[in-house]
């Protein structure tokens, strides 16, 4: 007799002795969090008027000699340097609550969880907070709200941006005893909401899966569970228009197909799939590959929009922040230009993105890396094309 | 919604769903007691959450997704991510239905692999999410759960041998 792998896990599972739950002190825990909560939100405030106060006074004076330590920051990102042009998306991430667009930066009131890019600067969400931000690097503002705001890592189809572009798109909740229905489109170039429609099923069964930098698409429950076929339902908004379609999986993938900031992969069938890439770490080569099954060997390597490889190489001398033991892991971070990505240089077990290692931006005509902003061992966010 | 109600709203849930929580949480961290800290973390973190929880309906997964995401950010926290398994449960321990390989094998095994592995698999083959279902609760792409996946097995098949292979290989696993 042989057992299936899910039998085996259940065994397992059933085998261990649950415990009681000790539920008076899940309740007093999460009230002492919300004591501490309150705490620091008053602390925050006090601290802002204190700011202002202080800094009325020291107009004109050094920032060194205010007498607080000065915090340590990462080295500036030198992206422009390294890419140039005015096309070039500053390169976006966040730092506890310090979020960095380009060479700018500005502070938050708690630490940052979420962030993702557009042509303008970056949208973001504090940690166990739905209330969604837009920055430019210079001042912030509030641009809606978001759901699932306790997990906030998990954003994927939820708060997503383009590859280019000022569109934001996002599930609202519009009644507090029913699902998040409609669907939210702003324009960080505007700065104003510009689509807000009624979507049944968005972010339970029906995902946003493609901003373009003049449309939104989102997936019906046939393309969520057929992972995206080319027959399953799928809708695409004109914001420009207002008009809802009705298309296919195939529709979009031919939008995808012309998109120079989509990364695609051929299948064992001859069928073409689309998404982020792995990225493996080989010496200095960086191995990509798109999997589109269980099975190892569905591994397929990643070409660009006019059909070359794929094929980058870590800066010489780089030694990633991975642990010795697991294998190099790297992602694709954030689309910069046409010719240009970001990558983090994850730990190859933590979040996704990872949330320690270094930003890399890399040349893909060329294939060559170069660590931007070097962050190994302290916390940050970065967006992920995942 | 008085805090009152909340509380037995809450209450009720966790009673409910304890257990299974709690198994799972077992097999993604291997570990009794961690696993009975995750449980306790993820609770304490849907009861904060709790009044901005419209969707009542849909609780296992917002608790799912708080298990894993707590799970996977301990990572660098704690220290049971890593258990190098060199020697596994001796054979003569295995189930007399099971010829080939134990689920005992099969936690010790799954607890060697990195977070991220380990919770895709489980999420999978235990809780027997859809791909699409777990790249939710995970934050990431399909593409991402599939890579996941596909190393976990592959490392799951080298701790334990081609008899793991030849218990849990399906056709649709089998690569062409």
């Amino acid at each position: 007799m042989t057992s299936s792998l899910d039998e085996l896990l259940r065994r397992g599972a059933d085998a261990v002795t649950v415990p009681a739950i000790n539920l008076e002190d899940v309740i007093a825990e999460t009230g002492r969090r919300r004591q501490r909560r309150r705490y620091l939100v008053v602390a925050t405030a006090a601290a802002a008027v204190s700011a202002i106060v202080v800094g009325s006074v020291l107009v004109g004076t050094t920032s060194s000699r205010n007498g607080a330590p000065q915090p340590v920051g990462p080295p500036s990102p030198s992206v422009s340097k390294a890419v140039g042009t005015e096309d070039t998306r500053p390169l976006v991430y966040a730092a506890g609550r310090t979020v960095h667009v380009g060479d700018k930066s500005i502070q938050t009131d708690k630490p940052v969880a979420f962030i993702a890019p557009t042509d303008d600067g970056a949208v973001y969400e504090a940690t166990l907070d739905g209330t969604l931000w837009f920055t430019d690097g210079s001042t912030t503002q509030v641009i809606g709200t978001s759901w699932f705001a306790a997990a906030p890592t998990s954003h994927r189809g939820v708060v997503v941006t383009g590859t280019s572009g000022s569109l934001v798109a996002w599930g609202e909740v519009v009644r507090p005893d029913r699902l998040p229905t409609e669907l939210v489109v702003f324009d960080t170039s505007r700065l104003e909401e510009v689509a807000r429609i009624p979507v049944r099923g968005l972010l339970n069964e029906a995902d946003i899966v493609y901003v373009g930098e003049s449309e939104v698409w989102w997936g019906s429950a046939d393309w969520h569970y057929s992972g995206g076929s080319a027959d399953s339902l799928v809708y695409r908004l004109d914001v420009g228009s207002g008009v809802t379609t009705k298309l296919h999986g195939a529709d979009l993938d031919a939008v995808l197909g012309a998109d120079p900031r989509a990364f695609r992969a051929v299948t064992g069938d001859g069928s073409v799939v689309y998404g982020s890439p792995s990225l493996t770490a080989v010496g200095v080569r960086l191995v990509a590959s798109m999997h589109y099954s269980v099975a190892e060997a569905d591994a397929a390597p990643v070409t660009l929009v006019e059909g070359s490889e794929l094929r980058l190489r870590l800066p010489t001398g780089y030694v990633g922040p991975w642990p010795a033991d697991e294998d190099p892991d790297l992602g694709v971070s954030q689309w910069l230009d046409d010719d240009h990505v970001a990558l983090w240089a994850g730990d190859g077990g933590g979040d996704l993105p990872a949330m320690q290692g270094d930003l890399l931006t890399c040349e893909l005509p060329a294939g060559v890396c170069q660590v931007t902003v070097p962050l190994s061992g302290r916390d940050y966010v970065a967006p992920y094309l995942g | 919604m008085s805090d009152a109600d909340d509380i037995a709203a809450f209450t009720e849930f966790a009673a409910t769903r304890g257990a299974t929580l709690f198994r799972t949480a077992y097999l993604m961290v291997g570990d009794h007691q961690l696993a009975q800290d995750l449980v306790q973390e993820a609770l304490v973190k849907t009861l904060l959450a709790w009044p901005r929880l419209s969707d009542r309906g849909n609780l296992d997964a917002y608790v799912r997704r708080i298990i894993v995401t707590t799970c996977i950010s301990w990572r660098r926290r704690r220290t049971f991510h890593e258990r190098p398994v060199e020697v596994l449960p001796e054979q003569e321990g295995l189930d007399p239905a099971d010829s080939l390989v134990s689920h005992d094998a099969v936690v010790v095994a799954l607890a060697a692999l990195p977070p991220r592995q380990r919770v895709a698999i489980v999420l999978r083959y235990y809780q027997d999410l859809t791909e699409a279902q777990t790249a939710d609760a995970m934050g990431c792409s399909v593409g991402a759960v599939k890579s996941q996946v596909s190393v976990g097995l592959r490392r799951l098949r080298d701790s334990l041998g081609s008899s793991f292979d030849q218990a849990t290989m399906t056709d649709q696993e089998v690569p062409s």
